[in-house]
């Protein structure tokens, strides 16, 4: 039975298509990221990239300077799930943000409105007298803030997150807007060199690169698995073949259940090419090192499974429920709404992202600080998948019994007769 | 016990009611479902292979009540109307992938396989893509996923239809020799294949059973109902309309027309003949005041004659 439903996936359009995603995914994304190795560090360079670092001696001023500037200017930058989108307030919000700013400065309201010599940055054009064009560069103007000596760090942290939600969400001054636009710091060469030696000596290079591999590889999976497993499930009806089966004595549960274990099993198998091919690629980069080579296939078995489980499950529930089209539109947008709102790219992980990014190899510290929630994440996802499977073999018996003839297939049955 | 009771049964899709108070036994052999299109024959027999819910009555399949559906499931062989099988797959694998879903061990499967493959005469094609196959080799691999499992009780939905004639009755032929030892359930709009085939019928209409016995008793039934009458042909479309012919034969300038009445038409030269089975069937029908042809002028001007 097991093998029998395998079979029939292997030779399936859809699967074909899901196996060319995924390398594709692999080759275009992981290994072209992967392609030259992480060079040591040496003391003359003197650059060595930045590093988000909460340091609220310039955290702060630089944060409270862009609120205060935005707040002149009338208008906000954010980006609700990951989309651009400038937000005016209302008088009302106004004011409560007011009352914010003025904690965090000592600035009143009157002081802020009274402030008319507000300029926006920008650049600007005039000609000489020469007919030259020439480029002006034009400096925010906005008061001289000081930030009160007796405010802490926590309560910063809590105003701008009250600020953050007064507008609305998904402004600089977020969590992640905070880290992201305020946090960037230049490395210093004994963080380079500490960063890298944890890369290759503590994390055996492959484990920060199996975070990296699960970050790209789980984008697709998290959405590609809900062709192959609706055209299965779709496959017995475009077949006219429901009754026939329908019939049988194999219960519904076994059946659906079957269904969803040969789907999973040999959705993985090209996974596991990739995971080989992935070791593969890093150890030979760094031959003088010695590499884990299960840090990949391990952390790929937690991060990766269950979005597959999940796509496979929405797949099979949705088209048992209604149609094979609208499961591949649901999860369509599932993936889209999780990769959006996922806007920062490393750590981070929030307990219901389906989608979990980690683009890095290095911010070690940001997977391991959110690793409970990184793990309950991934045991919900299991959890949730395996609901749906068995809500699957619930409806499949109701219909099997006639019972209920699923979502919208009445609508369908109006198109049948019209078309007659 | 191998019978099945049906008591009372109805059931609605949606407000339309499809079956209507339908009670019947059937016994060991071959049970004929008789009835034009769209009278419910296909809903009873989904009914009975638990494939739809009836809204009330009671039925026990060999004496497993119908709600029990993974018993009826093990026990019931199904040829739907409208089916087809994975079209990728050979004639084998498709039979072999059924057998799985009824829980058949391999080697048994192998074996039954090969014998019904031989029994329906499609042991050249056990190879080939199931889409490749014709409609009758197509009737016919259903005929033999339905016996796979060895079920007690076989319902066949139109197996016949869209066979050539030797086809059909070849199909026949091996449908009463499988009855030998189970029930056998056929629906059909061929009078003939009941004719031929079935010991007990049920005729059906609108949702209800009009009538139920042994074929015999249906031609009885007809008996001095039939009429038959040579005319010229420019008489033809007078008769025609006057009367519910049952059959025509042409023979040059004149034409043998057959006709149903409850008593003698009033046409010269007319005298009574044999009911058939095709007779006796539309009797059946017009007597239980079914408009036969779709016209109620008919029944109007048959009364207006006697
Ligand atoms: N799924 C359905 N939803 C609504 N009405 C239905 C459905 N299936 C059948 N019907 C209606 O129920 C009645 C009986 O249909 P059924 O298919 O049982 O007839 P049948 O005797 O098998 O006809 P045929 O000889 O054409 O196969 C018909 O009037 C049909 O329109
Ligand atoms: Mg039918």
């Amino acid at each position: 039975m097991f093998f029998k439903e395998c079979k029939k996936i292997v030779f399936s359009l859809t699967f074909l298509l899901y196996i060319f995603v995924v390398f594709a995914m692999y080759i275009s994304q992981f290994d072209s990221d992967t392609s030259e190795t992480v060079p040591v560090p040496s003391a003359a360079a003197g650059d060595y990239g930045y590093t988000d670092k909460a340091i609220p001696e310039t955290l702060m001023p630089n944060a409270v300077d862009g609120l205060v500037g935005e707040y002149l200017a009338g208008e906000f930058t954010t980006y609700p799930m990951g989309f651009y989108k400038k937000v005016k307030l209302t008088e009302k919000k106004k004011t409560a943000l007011a009352a914010v700013i003025t904690e965090l400065t000592g600035l009143t309201a009157e002081e802020l409105d009274s402030f008319d010599d507000y300029v926006h940055e920008g650049y600007s054009y005039t000609a000489n007298e020469n007919g030259d064009i020439i480029l002006n560069y034009q400096e925010e103007v906005i008061p001289e803030i000081t930030i009160p000596e007796n405010l802490a760090y926590e309560r910063f942290t809590e105003l701008m997150a009250e600020a953050d939600k007064i507008i609305g969400g998904g402004s600089y001054y977020s969590k992640n807007g905070i880290s992201w636009f305020y946090s960037r710091v230049p490395k210093t060469y004994e963080e380079a060199l500490a960063e890298y030696n944890h890369l290759v000596y503590d994390e055996k290079v492959t484990g920060a690169y199996a975070r990296l591999f699960c970050d790209y590889a789980g984008i697709d999976l998290a959405v590609m698995p809900v062709f192959v497993s609706a055209a299965l499930v779709s496959l017995d009806r475009k077949s006219r073949m429901s009754d026939l089966i329908y019939s049988r004595k194999i219960s519904s549960a076994k059946l659906v259940f079957t269904r969803f274990a040969a789907l999973v099993a040999v959705m993985l198998i090209p996974v596991a090419v990739t995971v080989v091919m992935a070791n593969i690629s890093v150890s030979s980069r760094y031959p003088d090192f010695t590499v884990d080579l299960l840090a990949i296939p391990k952390l790929a078995a937690v991060w990766l499974i269950p979005n597959v489980l999940l796509a496979a499950a929405v797949g099979m529930f949705v088209t048992e429920v209604s149609s094979p089209i609208l499961a591949v539109f649901v999860q369509g947008a599932w993936w889209m709404a999780s990769l959006m709102s996922s806007n920062e790219l490393t750590g981070e992980i929030s307990l219901f992202t389906l989608i979990c990014r980690h683009n890095s190899l290095y911010k070690y510290e940001t997977f391991e600080r959110t690793l409970n929630l990184f793990t309950f994440n991934r045991i919900f996802y299991t959890i949730l998948s395996l609901v749906l499977v068995g809500l699957t073999a619930a409806v499949y018996e109701l219909k099997r019994r006639g019972i209920w003839n699923g979502l919208f297939s009445s609508w369908k049955n109006i198109f049948r007769k019209s078309a007659v | 016990m191998d019978v099945i009771e049906i008591k009372n049964v109805n059931k609605f899709y949606g407000k339309k009611q499809a079956l209507k108070n339908v009670s019947l036994t059937i016994n060991q052999g071959m049970f004929g479902l008789l009835g034009r299109n769209g009278a419910g024959k296909t809903t009873l027999m989904k009914t009975l292979a638990a494939l739809h819910k009836k809204r009330d009555g009671s039925i026990t399949v060999c004496g497993i009540p119908i709600e029990n559906a993974k018993e009826i499931r093990a026990v019931t062989g199904y040829l739907p109307q409208d089916f087809a099988m994975y079209g990728g797959m050979t004639v084998y694998e498709a039979l072999d992938y059924l057998g799985a879903l009824s829980g058949m061990p391999k080697a048994l499967r192998k074996k039954r396989i090969d014998a019904l493959l031989k029994r329906v005469n499609l042991s050249e094609n056990k190879n080939i893509k199931v889409k490749a196959l014709s409609g009758g080799m197509n009737r016919r691999m259903g005929i033999a996923q339905a016996l796979l499992h060895d079920p007690k009780v076989l319902i066949v939905d139109e197996p016949t239809a869209g066979l050539d004639p030797e086809e059909r009755i070849r199909f026949r032929n091996l449908l009463c020799e499988v009855a030998e030892d189970r029930i056998v359930i056929l629906s059909t709009h061929i009078v003939g294949d009941i004719e031929a085939a079935c010991e007990d019928i049920a005729i059906m209409n609108g949702g209800e059973i009009l009538w139920k016995g042994t074929v015999s008793e249906l031609i009885r039934n007809a008996e001095g109902k039939v009429f038959s009458v040579r005319v010229q042909k420019k008489y033809l479309s007078q008769i025609k309309s006057g009367h519910i012919v049952t059959g025509m034969l042409m023979q040059g300038d004149y034409t043998t027309v057959r006709m149903i009445s409850d008593t003698a038409p009033d046409i010269e030269n007319v005298f009574p003949a044999e009911p058939n089975c095709e007779d006796a069937y539309i009797w059946c029908l017009y007597s239980h005041g079914c408009d036969v042809y779709g016209s109620e002028d008919v029944y109007g001007a048959a009364g207006g004659d006697s």
